[in-house]
């Protein structure tokens, strides 16, 4: 479904992605995973052109246009709202800029138990809150790729326990989705593949159990990771801090 | 208590804060230059308060001599401070400068903070004047002007902040996110007119006071009413109405000036009663966008106010120029025209690019919904100047370019998230945009000048032919 083949994104002279190449297959979710600054946030910019970058991108084959974007729904870290406009104002101006959606907005706004801002100015609203307004204007065309950077953040957890069920929905309709968290927990039980990502450059890709087959490692997801980036030993930092 | 020192350092960050968040207002996920933007922003903030400034004093030297003119720039004083600084104050009246309410201070420090927060917005302008203009009242009017004229330029300040305070509290409280039904809509769309008419009443104030004064009138019957009476005690006159209403007035500042901490300790309650009704209605995207436009400019109190002035001069000056000649009618149509750029630039500055990448859209559909927007002003416009010139109907082909090229411009020059860090693109698009929408008026002043056609013919066949070119920047 998608491929990015030798992907580099530079920030003047710094190149924050160094040549990264995967794929997101059809019924997939890939997670990537890196420490802050490792390059996550710059991948997925970079997929939707909100970065210039070097290398190739491509949706079921074909270069990423202005068609290809009504296929997919971008939840980011930090949400890209109209602050003048209320979430019910801002779902009509990206529905009816995409042709679609109208139909699934009121049972996710319900779902996500946001009656009652829809129609406060998102100037107003808390993070959380705010971070609803992004899934849902990202979800609602229902599209078949999913770029997730952190979207649990600022979620309650029922809320997060639904945006869950909709990706595990989402994948059994034949979606895909790439996805970036720090919680190990939630890559470990929700994603199919894990990319482990660190200073631009891609140090481990597989399954879970190909990962702790690589590093050797019986113990969790956290534990591969940190032996991944080589962080495993921070006993040295907690007793500084103690 | 600490000392004051440490609450004026305290309210750099948060004043700081303040006014970027004011200039990034509609597009916070900026990614591209930070830090030159930041540094733009900064001097361009400094640069129109010194332009203000050296405005407050050019007014102080020009209006201080009679009492009909000083009382004119003291209208002129709220005007400035209401207009150039109520988007910034649009901070004081969210929650963003709660973060002081989890800090180890108490109500009254909290007070003291944002006062010197807001003091910063205002600080060199406030400063200037309130040095300036004794030192010139003194030097016009003698040793008597010096205290009154300080006691009355320190009143009018505290007042015209308290006003701007007052302004923004009621804009984004009531008007700006009123409930969603048609009949609020409507309400909205009225009460913006009649707050940019508000703005307009207060600078046709300032002129009426310019007629007066030179008319040579004695105000000095009216010198109980503010400002008048600020005036006549500024000018250091002891005459006694003026003394008790002035000192009635001066009363009226101290108690402004403390609602103003009240006023601040009170800006979290910023929370908006609104229907949970789900309402969405799908358009066109060229619809959507002017519709999304239209709902920002509306929130917006500065961008209210540049919205409705082409419609609100347009209505003022057909009333008051009677054109007979073809100088006196450019002069109206350059007059209701000469916001139309400004307009033009606003319109692509308010859009979110980052947003914009990530939805199925071409910039060409953008283009087409901004040059709308702009061309429905222009026609807002036209019932109230056609009647005094036909030749306003000829220039609407001009109005078509000048959108098309300039929201063009505006987007491959990036002016988007704010004007302040690109100022010398905004100029140089409003250049353009100058050279665009009159260069058909040009074309018609040589055929009237020469005698060899009709004007109104020859500004409209230049204009058909220069929109050719607007058809081909709204298609690339």
């Amino acid at each position: 479904m998608l491929e990015i083949l030798n992907l580099k994104v530079k920030y003047g002279d710094f190149e924050a992605v160094k040549g990264v190449s995967f794929n997101v297959k059809k019924g997939e979710v890939v997670g990537l995973l890196g420490p802050n600054g490792a390059g996550k946030t710059s991948i997925m910019k970079a997929i939707l052109g909100l970065v210039d970058f070097e290398g190739d991108i491509k949706l079921n084959g074909s270069k990423i246009g202005v068609n290809e974007k009504n296929d997919i729904g971008y939840v980011p870290e930090e949400p890209i709202l109209i602050e003048y406009l209320t979430p019910a104002e801002f779902f009509e101006f990206i529905a009816s800029v995409r042709g679609k959606g109208v139909d699934k907005v009121n049972s996710l706004v319900k779902a996500f138990d946001f009656e009652k801002h829809v129609n406060q100015p998102i100037i107003t609203l808390s993070m959380g809150n705010r971070k609803k307004v992004s899934v849902i204007s990202a979800i609602m065309h229902e599209p078949s790729f999913l770029i997730l950077d952190e979207p649990l953040n600022g979620l309650d957890a029922k809320s997060s326990k639904i945006l869950k069920e909709i990706m595990k929905k989402h994948i059994e309709n034949g979606g895909s989705i790439l996805f970036s968290t720090h919680i190990m927990e939630i890559a470990e039980k929700l994603c199919d593949r894990i990319i482990v990502i660190d200073k631009g450059r891609i140090l481990a890709e597989g399954t879970i159990d190909s990962l702790k087959e690589l590093v050797k490692s019986e113990g969790s997801l956290e534990d591969v990771f940190l032996k991944l980036i080589g962080s495993e030993d921070i006993g040295g930092i907690i007793d500084a801090i103690s | 208590m600490r000392s004051l020192r440490e609450f004026w350092k305290i309210s750099y960050p948060l004043y700081l804060n303040m006014y970027f968040t004011g200039q990034v207002r509609f597009n916070r996920n900026v990614n591209k230059n930070i830090n030159k933007i930041i540094k733009s922003i900064k001097l361009n903030n400094l640069f129109m308060k010194i332009i203000i400034s050296c405005f407050l004093i050019f007014g102080i030297i020009l209006d201080g001599k009679s009492i009909v003119s000083t009382s004119g720039f003291f209208l002129v004083v709220i005007f400035l401070f209401t207009f150039f600084f109520l988007n910034t104050l649009s901070v004081f009246v969210s929650d963003s400068l709660d973060i002081l309410k989890i800090l180890p201070l108490s109500n009254e420090e909290i007070s003291l903070i944002k006062i010197m927060t807001l003091f910063r917005v205002f600080d060199v302008p406030l400063v200037t004047l309130t040095i300036a203009y004794p030192i010139i009242m003194y030097y016009y009017h003698g040793f008597y002007a010096l205290v009154p004229s300080f006691l009355s330029i320190v009143s009018i300040e505290i007042l015209s902040i308290y006003i701007s305070l007052k302004f923004a509290k009621l804009f984004y409280k009531k008007i700006a996110y009123s409930s969603d039904s048609i009949f609020s809509t409507i309400l909205r769309v009225i009460t913006y007119f009649i707050w940019a008419l508000a703005f307009m009443g207060l600078y046709m104030m300032v002129s009426i006071f310019e007629i007066i004064s030179k008319l040579k009138i004695n105000l000095i019957a009216l010198d109980f009413i503010f400002p008048i009476n600020y005036a006549v005690i500024s000018s250091g006159i002891a005459d006694l109405k003026a003394v008790v209403s002035s000192i009635a007035f001066f009363a009226l500042s101290i108690v402004a000036f403390k609602k103003c901490k009240i006023e601040l300790l009170k800006s979290t309650e910023f929370k908006v009663q609104t229907s949970t009704k789900l309402n969405i209605k799908m358009s066109k995207p060229i619809i959507a966008f002017i519709k999304k436009d239209f709902k920002i400019i509306t929130r917006d109190p500065g961008m209210v106010i540049l919205f409705f002035m082409p419609i609100i001069e347009a209505i003022f000056l057909s009333i008051v120029i009677i054109p007979k000649t073809i100088i006196t009618k450019l002069i109206l149509i350059l007059s209701v025209t000469g916001f139309l750029p400004i307009l033009t630039i606003t319109f692509s500055g308010i859009e979110n690019r980052v947003l914009l990448k990530i939805l199925p859209i071409e910039n060409k559909t953008i283009r087409i919904a901004k040059t709308i927007l702009g061309c429905i002003v222009y026609f807002a416009t036209i019932p109230f100047v056609v009647f005094r010139t036909i030749l306003y109907i000829a220039l609407f082909p001009a109005v078509f370019t000048m959108n098309s090229v300039c929201t063009y411009l505006a987007e491959v020059m990036n002016v988007t998230n704010n004007m302040q860090a690109n100022t010398l693109k905004a100029i140089t698009i409003i250049v353009v945009c100058y050279i665009l929408l009159y260069l058909p008026l040009l074309f018609g002043i040589l055929a009237y000048l020469l005698k060899i056609f009709n004007v109104f013919v020859v500004v409209l066949v230049a204009g058909l032919i220069e929109s050719i070119v607007g058809i081909i920047f709204i298609k690339i």
